[in-house]
């Protein structure tokens, strides 16, 4: 496995595929060495931020949302943006509800209208 | 605060949410239960675990239940999610309790072993071996990292005396923790415990100084060090195992 690794996943405007996004999340946290405690966090945490763009692209004309996997020796970065970028628009100040649960689940977070990011380390052992 | 649906209202947004996981309707679900997690955790409020941790666990108990709820299966939502927050709490306990004892002759060789080790080290310039300090004391190297090990007792409450259990699912016994003759307020358990923690990676180091000797809950930690609160509660209860593997030797 390489120090670091980037995967890009592009999903279009529904739902249904949160899912993958968390499997995703999942299946890479796996391959840091996550605890199974950690991937559940990271799930949740992968869950919100998804959930909330794509929320936002429906109200603002999204297409997609591409979303940026960054790998390094024991954190998971993800990054999501909807496509195509709405520059017009003003963030939605994101609710106390989704601040509260990203603050419990993972180490950072960033949502601002259609782009966001969270960021979890692994337990060093 | 929102006002709280009626019961008809809330089997509507559960199966809505069922069929669209839109997340505005998980909120709603979310926000119209926190005055029942919230009731949950007060019922296992002690002096030991913040208030404040204790609603935080029952809150993403709440959320987890709300994602995994089945409105079909015919069940409550609400016996679901107090079996479901309950378990997580009790879980938290049995995770942040822990105990320790420690047989007299070891704390006092640890002493001794503290003791020699800022002899020689003053001796030498450097800190000393295990084998060095042993044969100073005439001691094993065995009973030397024994000693190292050793710890007084970190007593970290117990289910038992959370305020107010009235439940009549009873506390879960395994998370009790035997209360000791071994106090914290002891200048010699204090050093023991100095050195045990000293021990601990430099982040646990931290987290453990700021939760027990600063007294601040897991959420202002996790504020303080850049890390979520769950991973404060997961650090420190790998300092405990640390401590507690370490402690087990003597």
């Amino acid at each position: 496995m390489p120090e670091s690794a980037d995967i890009s996943v592009t999903i279009p405007v529904d739902s249904r595929f949160v899912a993958l996004a968390r499997v995703t999340a999942a299946s890479l946290a796996a391959e840091l060495d996550f605890t199974i405690d950690e991937i559940e966090e990271l799930r949740v945490g992968a869950n919100e931020l998804v959930s909330l763009l794509i929320e936002w692209a429906e109200d603002n004309a999204g297409e997609e949302i591409e979303l940026r996997y960054h790998l390094s020796a024991d954190r998971l970065d993800i990054a999501g943006e909807v496509q195509p970028r709405a520059s017009e628009v003003e963030p939605e100040p994101t609710d106390p509800l989704t601040r509260q649960i990203l603050g419990a689940v993972v180490d950072e977070y960033e949502i601002a209208g259609g782009q966001g990011r969270i960021a979890k380390s692994r337990m060093r052992r | 605060m929102n006002t709280r649906p009626a019961p008809e209202e809330v089997d509507e947004l559960f199966r809505r949410y069922a069929q669209t996981r839109r997340r505005r309707d998980r909120n709603s679900l979310v926000e119209a239960h926190m005055g029942f997690a919230n009731h949950i955790a007060k019922r296992y409020r002690n002096r030991t675990i913040a208030e404040e941790d204790l609603r935080q666990v029952a809150f993403l108990a709440l959320v987890k239940a709300v994602e995994r709820f089945d409105p079909e299966a015919g069940a409550a939502f609400t016996s679901f999610a107090g079996r479901t927050i309950e378990g997580e709490i009790k879980r938290h306990f049995r995770d942040a309790a822990w105990s320790v004892r420690v047989p007299r002759s070891t704390k006092e060789l640890h002493l001794r072993v503290r003791r020699t080790s800022d002899e020689l080290g003053h001796e030498l310039s450097r800190s000393p071996t295990v084998k060095e300090v042993a044969a100073h004391l005439g001691v094993s190297t065995d009973q030397v990292v024994e000693a190292l090990g050793a710890s007084a007792a970190f007593t970290h409450g117990s289910l038992d005396s959370a305020a107010n259990d009235d439940d009549s699912a009873a506390p879960d016994r395994s998370a009790h923790v035997a209360q000791t003759d071994e106090r914290l307020e002891s200048s010699d358990d204090r050093l023991v415990i100095r050195g045990l923690v000293d021990r601990l990676p430099s982040r646990e180091q931290e987290i453990v100084r700021l939760r027990f000797f600063e007294e601040l809950t897991q959420s202002e930690i996790a504020e303080r060090v850049g890390v979520s609160q769950m991973h404060v509660s997961r650090l420190l209860r790998r300092s405990f195992e640390l401590m507690r593997q370490a402690s087990d030797l003597a």
